[in-house]
């Protein structure tokens, strides 16, 4: 733990009642020194400051009265620490000379220019404040982080409505708030601008509903959770509201934050809970053939009992009610390889109007979680996206080793944090292609594909596989880096880097390809606040928002990666960050390779993990990946919550949409890198033949064996 | 024999089977040069071929709320008007079967009946898609026909002949390439505009309105639209080789002159991101201005000089 040099006199003790003592032996005498009152504010900021540094005491007074100051201290309610006095500004610095030695110390606070002497003989951050009148969020933003303050402005904000607040990790807050004050709570956290929503979780924490008697449906008794995830920097703040399970009903946020809608959509159809004022309250994940009523991500929800509702079909040639030309793009269109479904309203060329449907793959992954143990979950979640499968279960076994109280070793922190890096390398590069095939620039899409083999035939001869790499096992990895592969992967980087150069040469002096990206679809800074985006669209519109250096997880803190930023906003933006991001990949997993730390590659696990919940959150390709897990202490998780960063996104592209040229559309949306698989994780199928876990085992036993 | 020559001129040679092969076979070229190009490998020599025969043999799906004659009518109207444009050029350093004074706007029309059957072909189906690829083919139309066509009177006027056979024989002894290059530039990409080559490939873009006019269009009517344009790309390179690269006297120059025009345009069509249609227009009126300067100077400096 690192130190703190503390002077008393004017920073914690306010000595002035016995200034007309000045000089006279009495100054020191015990009756009188008890007397000082501490300094406004003092005691409470040094008890922060104690959570995380060692503090200590420095005075300006005889050593006989070090006894009483240290009885004084702690009168005063300071936290303990040694307290060292000495008469002159030289004994002082001989005292500093030695504390050197016993303390490593990260900064020093005192009033005077001499208390700033000593700090420079100590080498640490000084901080001189004015006696008697010190600002401690100085302090607190010096010593404890800007994370810090925004988690104390956040209890600030929040404490009107808070029903209860409790801190479950370093850096979260959990206010549990009145249904009815969940407006104004989140008007508070939107007007301050304190961060961002990331996510909108559903809780069932009810146990299942007894049989019903013959005749009548079961009611499950309990209540409903909705958790509104706030995020700033490392900081994520909860807002957790109640609903009963019967009535489950919340007013939509949507008037706050626009954003919201995709996550309360979300929210609606799988928990079942209403919500007021949701401006588009139609099907956006569940099939239409869904039955009313049922909602899958309940506990009492049984998937044997779905009988889907027929469905007309729309006769094809009508222009639907409104009698607006609608141009639908997906889910089975050349310009969107993965099925999702959006509406463009056209006025002739232009856009007037755009709206989304998802959920055409969607598989139930997250309730699949909640029926299979930890160490199943770790391979069906990877399995969620194809292009991020690495960062889905990074994100997960960091989540699971959190709550366990596991740290997966060094070598292997930076082993996942390689793969992450490959695999980023891996995914920017398809997005280059893609981005250039909706262009309409063929030759660039050919090539960077050609090129991206380089980093699939080194992420095939490290992990074994193309997709879906394997990398993790909770508490570590289960792949050494080995010289020859650290070779190979070095040869293939260098490569890379001459590539990416040429091709960011390209999509910044093309000027046929120029015109069709500067100054298209931008999406400005104000705006990219507002609707939430992530990653690399946050990025180009000048965010600073990149989990990888705000809240260094893994390795990260030992292999960091520069900001890489643009402030243009529009799709050359999102080129060039991408593009640049790649060098910053290229440069980490070079020094990863360089500096790899010796040593185990696992760290033991419980089978069990302990009851409680934890937010995890990964800098996947595509932006901000989030996973909240709650545990009840056994085999299996209570709730796997995913949020994908394309959820974030797409919302942004509907709004910048409006005003574009149709042939632009294209552009927009792969301009965000969209990922459906990710965002859908439900599907029924309905077959004639239903597989038992067993058959399907043998099956694929059989299957092998030819 | 008065008879059977006109038959084998319009079923077999020139026109006819002959000239489907030949633009099966550029398509092939056209095809494997862009993807060396993009360094891929390509299609085989019979792909193109392939094509057409898996697409005849394929179901024809005639959609709901189209009108079933135009539908079946609109792709043979096409390749009758590019089969029938190939009796007046110069294939293969040939002489055209038919010639008259005047010849060289009917081909230039025919080449546009093709266009038009495909936007018409568009605009008769309820599919989105094609309604808007179709707005798209006719934008296009009306933004390259004046320039292509002022190009291509560019030869004519310093030969003082609109017979092709005359402009190609005076062809024969002035490159009329180093006289007039910007309506040759012109003529060029006119010629990718009408074939909706990359990057004037909007009216198709994939990427938007899946294959624009032609969404709807599977088996025959694909088949057949395709070959029209096969045809039309043959005749369009035949037409600028004549009129600017020196005439075409006999097959090798035929060959090479055609094939070197193809190599620019398979090189222009990897080069180039697909223009937005407002973007393709815009071009075309700069195009327009700049080959109108042309004729300016032309009839300032007099024939004379030119010729």
């Amino acid at each position: 733990m690192k130190a703190v040099l503390v002077f008393i006199d004017g920073i914690l003790a306010d000595w002035r009642q016995r200034q007309h003592l000045g000089g006279m032996p009495d100054f020191y005498k015990r009756e009188v020194v008890m007397k000082d009152m501490p300094v406004a504010g003092a005691v409470g900021c040094m008890q922060e400051l104690a959570q995380r540094y060692q503090l200590v005491y420095i005075g300006a007074r005889p050593e006989s009265a070090q006894a009483v100051t240290e009885e004084w201290l702690q009168a005063a309610h300071f936290p303990k620490g040694p307290v060292y006095t000495a008469r002159t500004h030289a004994d002082r610095l001989v005292l500093a000379r030695q504390l050197k030695d016993q303390f490593e110390f990260a900064g020093g606070i005192g009033t005077r220019w001499n208390d700033n002497q000593l700090h420079l003989e100590l080498g640490c951050l000084s901080i001189i404040l004015k006696e008697f009148e010190i600002e401690w969020d100085t302090v607190r933003r010096y010593l404890l982080g800007k994370e810090y303050t925004a988690l104390q402005t956040a209890l600030t904000l929040l404490t009107p409505w808070a029903k209860a607040t409790s801190q479950p990790e370093t850096n979260r807050l959990d206010v549990t708030i009145e249904a009815n004050d969940l407006i104004p709570a989140v008007k508070a956290i939107h007007a301050s601008h304190w961060g961002y929503l990331a996510a909108i979780t559903g809780l069932d924490p009810a146990t299942p509903a007894k049989p019903a008697p013959a005749g009548q449906t079961a009611v499950a008794e309990g209540t409903l959770q909705a958790l509104y995830h706030f995020c700033a920097g490392a900081i994520i703040v909860t807002l957790r509201t109640h609903t009963s399970r019967a009535d489950a009903r919340l007013t939509s946020i949507c008037g706050v934050i626009p954003a919201a809608s995709l996550f309360e959509r979300e929210l609606s159809e799988m928990f079942g809970i209403t919500l007021t004022g949701l401006p588009h309250p139609d099907r956006l994940l569940l099939p239409d053939e869904w039955p009313d009523g049922v909602y899958p991500l309940r506990k009492d929800f049984d998937p044997a009992q779905i009988q889907l509702k027929p469905v007309a079909v729309a006769s094809n040639g009508k222009n639907g009610k409104s009698g607006k030309f609608i141009v639908p793009i997906g889910p089975q269109h050349p310009a969107l390889k993965e099925p999702g479904h959006f509406e463009f309203e056209v006025d002739g060329e232009t856009v007037t109007g755009a709206s989304v449907r998802l959920g055409y793959v969607h598989r139930g992954i997250e309730r699949a979680t909640e029926e299979r143990n930890w160490t199943q979950n770790l391979y069906l979640l990877e399995r969620i996206c194809g292009i991020c499968s690495h960062h889905h279960a990074f994100a997960y076994a960091l989540g699971v080793e959190k709550l366990a109280g596991v740290e997966a070793p060094p070598r292997a922190q930076a082993i996942r944090e390689l793969a992450a890096g490959l695999e980023r390398i891996h995914s920017h590069l398809l997005w280059l292609g893609v981005a250039a095939h909706e262009a309409g620039f063929e030759t660039l899409f050919m090539y960077s594909w050609r090129d991206r083999e380089t980093v699939m035939d080194i992420l095939e001869a490290f992990t074994g596989n193309r997709v879906n790499y394997s990398v993790n096992v909770l508490g570590g990895v289960k792949l050494d880096m080995t010289d020859e592969i650290a070779a190979s992967i070095r040869r293939g980087l260098d490569f890379l880097e001459e590539r990416t150069h040429h091709y960011l040469k390209v999509v910044t002096t093309d000027q046929a390809f120029l015109r069709r990206t500067r100054g298209v679809g931008t999406l400005t800074k104000e705006q990219a606040e507002e609707f939430g985006v992530v990653g690399p669209m946050a990025r180009a519109s000048g965010l600073t928002r990149d989990i990888r250096v705000e809240s260094p997880y893994g390795a990260y803190k030992l292999f960091p990666i520069e900001f890489v930023m643009e402030t243009a906003g529009d799709l050359e933006a999102k080129f060039i960050v991408r593009l640049r991001e790649l060098f910053e990949s290229y440069k980490a997993i070079r020094n990863i390779l360089d500096h790899l730390p010796v040593g185990d590659l696992t760290a033991r696990m419980p089978r069990k993990i302990p009851a409680g919940e934890t937010v995890s959150r990964v800098e996947a390709p595509r932006g901000e990946l989030f996973y909240y897990i709650q545990s009840s202490g056994g085999e299996m998780p209570a709730r796997v919550k995913v949020r994908t960063p394309s959820l974030c996104n797409f919302s942004s592209v509907l709004q910048v949409a409006v005003g574009h040229q149709l042939a632009d559309m294209p552009m927009l949306l792969a301009g965000i890198d969209p990922c459906f698989s990710c965002n859908d994780r439900m599907v029924v199928i309905n077959g004639d033949e239903t597989w038992t876990w067993e058959q399907l085992r043998r099956y694929g036993i059989e299957y092998y064996k030819k | 024999m008065n008879i059977l020559g006109p038959i084998i001129n319009v079923l077999f040679f020139p026109a006819g089977l002959f000239v489907l092969i030949i633009g099966l076979a550029y398509l092939w070229v056209d095809r494997k040069l862009v993807a060396q190009f993009q360094n891929r490998i390509g299609p085989r020599w019979f792909q193109p071929l392939a094509d057409v025969v898996k697409l005849f043999f394929k179901e024809e799906v005639v959609p709901d709320g189209v009108d079933a004659r135009f539908f079946v009518g609109l792709p043979i109207l096409a390749l009758a008007a590019a089969l029938t444009t190939a009796l007046y050029v110069p294939l293969v350093g040939l002489q055209g079967a038919y010639n008259f004074p005047g010849d060289l706007i009917v081909v230039v029309y025919l080449l546009s009946v093709v266009t038009m059957s495909l936007a018409l072909a568009g605009s008769n189906t309820a599919s989105r898609f094609s309604l808007i690829g179709a707005t798209r083919t006719l934008t296009q139309l009306f933004s390259y026909e004046a320039p292509f066509l002022l190009a291509l009177l560019g030869p004519a006027i310093v030969a003082h002949s609109w017979q092709i056979n005359t402009i190609n024989t005076y062809a024969g002894t002035h490159w009329i390439l180093l006289t007039q290059p910007i309506g040759f530039v012109i003529a060029l990409v006119g010629l990718m505009g009408k074939l909706e080559l990359p990057p004037f490939d909007a009216p198709e873009a994939e990427t938007e309105i899946v294959a624009g006019a032609m969404t709807d269009y599977s088996g025959r009517g694909l088949a057949i639209f395709q070959l029209a344009k096969a045809v039309e790309m043959v005749v369009g390179l035949t037409l600028i080789a004549a009129l600017y690269l020196g005439g075409i006297g006999n097959p090798i120059d035929f060959f090479a002159k055609t094939l070197i025009l193809l190599l620019f345009l398979a090189g222009l069509q990897s080069l180039f991101t697909r223009f937005r249609i407002e973007q393709t227009v815009k071009w075309w009126r700069y195009a327009a201005l700049l080959v109108l300067a042309q004729w300016v100077i032309m009839v300032v400096l007099g024939q004379g000089v030119l010729s």
